[in-house]
Order: structure tokens, then sequence, then C-alpha cells
């Protein structure tokens, strides 16, 4: 069989095959709920998952003052991201690793936080990798997705407006050499004392004492994981499963897994390395810096 | 609060109004285009709507909705692809096999299913550039726009899979094959080796 007739063959098979095969119906609406919720939790993961977890962890360990346990040159070693750590200890304190335990000891190490940068890396995006710096101090954020003329910069952060917890998005794509901001907010103000709009997100240091305390978040196992001997942490919420791994010595975050219900879409893994902050990352981090020649446009919706 | 004076708004509902308009008339050809590459009418709608809700979520910022969402087509099917578990997936390849097919099959149809086989032998890259230069009739260039791909990358991945095709036909010609019984083993080998 040469190769015109086997092109001819495979035309006229495939033709008879998917003849029947049809889009099926309300695959738009379909798409557009589910592109909104995506894009609402991506305002909320790319923005600050990094300080949520931060200031999750610290308040659901309320009370616990913590020893500070980091070992000298955490930050260093941590920030690489992919270097490899010290193996050894992971099996030493299998008594001690209950979730409560080992959320105190990232409490103590996240009492530092302020003096880094987070960046969170994740191939969970269409548009290719997608880069996230945030500073923890003010929960804004700068990324990058995509190379070349397919980049998409884009700057989150979150803050307050009578109470009401606000979403700030600026982006600049590439490929259309245009830019523009979006603001979503939250359906109503917040009840009670505010804490950091950081803590509005999916990940609530309520939410998180209530899976403390209702045994929801629970220590998995020991792993591998970005480099580090990594000690991993489970919890629920809703339809979201949550996974954290962090580093087995130095209780810092090294990955985070969000696993959606079914049609939610594909789970969401972020890598998280620590980087000690410089003037211009804290910069890039807090104030948008638009490409010059892009043209503004209304923010999609 | 009247929203349909703030242009902004006027500017969503056209949006989607055209977002609508492309899902019904290039709907079925955006499903048909995964479940050639896949095989599975199930999983061909899955694919594609999580395609049509990428497509969603960047529209109004492409020029050309159809290459992209071909290309969220093709990326959508083989990341399902992927999330099957090794044995989900070995056993999937290995269903799709006829065990012992009926004996007085018609040569056309033979054919047509031992072709449609070895194409989904193939490697994804080499089965999508197959599915969208041969069935789609994209040009070169278009197919290389939809993968993301040069269009050398193309030409090279087309001139592999058709000769993978023709070296799979000719080893699975009834003349080599001998019996019919003889198709496990030669189906399983490839099948459990991609797993």
């Amino acid at each position: 069989m040469n190769e015109s007739q086997i092109i001819g063959d495979l035309h006229s098979a495939l033709d008879d095959e998917a003849r029947d095969v049809h889009v099926p119906p309300g695959a738009a609406q379909r798409a557009r709920i589910r592109g909104r919720r995506r894009r609402t939790a991506r305002g909320l993961l790319a923005g600050v998952p990094a300080v949520a977890l931060a200031a999750g962890l610290v308040i659901a360990a309320q009370g616990h003052s913590g020893p500070g346990t980091r070992p000298a040159g955490t930050g260093a070693g941590a920030a690489g991201g992919t270097t490899g750590r010290a193996a050894g200890t992971t099996t030493a304190r299998p008594k001690a690793e209950t979730a409560a335990y080992v959320v105190k000891q990232v409490e103590a190490v996240l009492a530092n936080e302020n003096q880094y940068i987070s960046r969170e890396v994740t191939n969970s995006y269409q548009g290719g990798t997608y880069t996230s710096w945030t500073d923890p101090r003010t929960g804004s954020a700068y990324a990058v997705q995509g190379t070349g003329s397919a980049k998409v910069l884009s700057w989150n952060s979150a803050y307050f407006v009578h109470r009401v917890l606000h979403w700030r998005t600026t982006e600049a794509d590439y490929s259309t050499r245009t830019w523009f901001v979006s603001v979503i907010h939250a359906a109503g103000p917040v009840q009670g004392p505010l804490t950091k709009p950081a803590d509005g997100g999916t990940l609530t240091p309520a939410e998180l004492k209530r899976w403390l305390a209702a045994g929801t978040m629970r220590v998995v196992g020991h792993g591998y994981v970005n480099g580090h001997h990594a000690i991993e942490l489970r919890a629920r919420l809703g339809i979201i499963t949550q996974i954290f791994w962090v580093d087995a010595q130095t209780f810092l975050p090294v990955r985070e897994i969000k696993e959606f219900g079914r049609g939610l879409g594909g789970d969401l893994v972020f890598n998280d390395s620590w980087i000690p902050r410089t003037a211009a990352l804290v910069n890039i981090a807090n104030h948008p810096q638009i490409p010059a020649g892009f043209t503004r446009v209304p923010a999609p919706r | 609060m009247d929203g349909s004076s703030d242009p902004e708004v006027a500017v969503r509902r056209r949006h989607w109004a055209a977002y609508e308009d492309f899902v019904r008339v290039h709907g079925d050809s955006l499903v048909r285009l995964s479940f050639a590459l896949c095989g599975d009418r199930g999983r061909a709608e899955d694919a594609t709507q999580e395609a049509l809700t990428r497509l969603y979520l960047r529209w109004g910022r492409i020029d050309e909705p159809l290459p992209y969402a071909r290309r969220c087509v093709v990326n959508a099917t083989n990341d399902q692809w992927r999330r099957l578990g090794r044995q989900e997936r070995r056993d999937a390849t290995v269903a799709q096999q006829p065990v012992d097919p009926p004996a007085p099959l018609d040569d056309l149809v033979a054919d047509r299913d031992r072709l449609l086989q070895a194409m989904r032998r193939l490697p994804h890259g080499q089965r999508a550039v197959i599915v969208l230069r041969y069935w789609h009739q994209l040009s070169e260039p278009e197919t290389a726009q939809v993968l993301g791909n040069s269009v050398g990358t193309v030409k090279s991945q087309a001139s592999r899979a058709l000769g993978r095709l023709r070296e799979e036909l000719a080893s699975d010609s009834p003349a080599k094959r001998g019996s019919t019984h003889e198709r496990v083993p030669d189906h399983r080998g490839p099948a459990f080796r991609a797993g």
C-alpha cells in the first residue's frame, strides 16, 4: 500500500467513523460556566496562594508559639527550589508528626516569611509555564506565562473596599500587544475583624483551623518533592482536596496541589520556593510595568 | 443599575454571541478531531468540553479562534490520555484490539479497522499531524500553527507517521499474518510497550 492509498483510506475511514459524532448540546454554556469558575479560582490562586497558606497555617496553630526550628541557611537553601537537601530526618519523628505538629513547625518558619519573595511555578495552566513572584508583605504578585510572542504578564493584588474584598489583575498580552485591568470582588462585605486580604481566598485561617480540629487535615506520608525530602499534608474543602508538601527539615512549603472535583478541570500543581527579597523583585511584584507600545483594551469577562 | 448602556457589557454580550456562533459552527468538527485522535466518543466529548473552556477563557484576545481551538482540542485530548492510569491506558489499548475477530470480515472493513488501529498506535504528535494534514486537510503551515511546531517538524512527523503506518500495515497484512488468531501477540506487543 503506498502513501497516497493510505491517506485516501484514512480519510474515508475517519469520515465514516466520526460521521455520527456531534458536540453535546449546551457545550458553549458549560464552557462559560467552567471558564468563569476557573478564572475566579485562578484569580484567587495566582495572587496569593503562598501567603494564604502561610497565614492560614500560622493562625491554625494559634496558641503554639513554636520554638523556631528553622535551621540556619533555610532561606538560601530553599531559594533554589530544586536544590537537594540533607536526607535522613524523614523517619526520625514518626510519632510527633501529626498534622498539628507539622503545622506548628510551619508556623515557626513562616514567622519569617516576610523576608522572602515566594516564587511559584506551575504547568497546570493552558498557555505554558506560569511563574509567579509574591510579596508576602502585601500579598501582591507578578506572574509570567509562556514565552516569546505568546508571553503574558500579569500582576495580581487583593484589597478591601468598604469591607468587601477585591482582586485586581493587570495583564499584558504579547500576542496582541494589549493590556487590561480587571477588578472582581466578593459577593458581600466581610463580617467581623478584617484579616489581611490575602487570607480571603479559598484557604482561610478559620477553615484550616476547622480542618485541624475536625481531623480533616492529616499527615499522609513522606516523599522526595521538588528537590526536597518532604512531608505530605492533605485536607479537603468541599470538592477541593488540598495537598501540601513541606520540607521535612525546614518546614517551608515546597509544593501545593489542588485536586478539583469532577467538572472543574484538572489538578493544579504549584512548586514553591523562597527567594531573599531584593528591591527589584519587590518592585516588580507590587507595581505593574506595562511594556512600551502596548494598547489598553477592556477587560474580558 | 441598568447594565445595558454600559459599553463593557455590550462588548461582553457581543463576545458571548460570537463564541456561541463559533461553537455552533465548529463544535462538531472539533469533537470529531478529538474523536479521531483518541477513538473514544466519551473522552472526545470531555476533551472538547475542556478545549471549549480554554477557548472561552481566551475569547476576545485571539485573532484566529479556529486554529487556537484545534490546538486546545489536540492538547486536551493528549492531556486526558496522559492522565489515564498506566493500567487503564493499557487495558483501553488492549481492549481496542480484536482478540478473535470474526473470520469473514469484509476485506474493506478489516483494512479500514487495521488502518485506524495502526494510526492510534502512533505517538501523539504524529497522530495529530496525520489527522490534521490528511483528514482536516490543513496545509503544512496551518498544521504547524495548530500544533505549535515548525513546518519542518510537521513534514518530518508526517513522513515518519506514514512510513510507520505503511510498515505496520505491511507487517499486519493477512498474507504475512497467516491466521487471525496470531493477531493477539502482534497487537499486545506495541500496546504494552507504549503503556
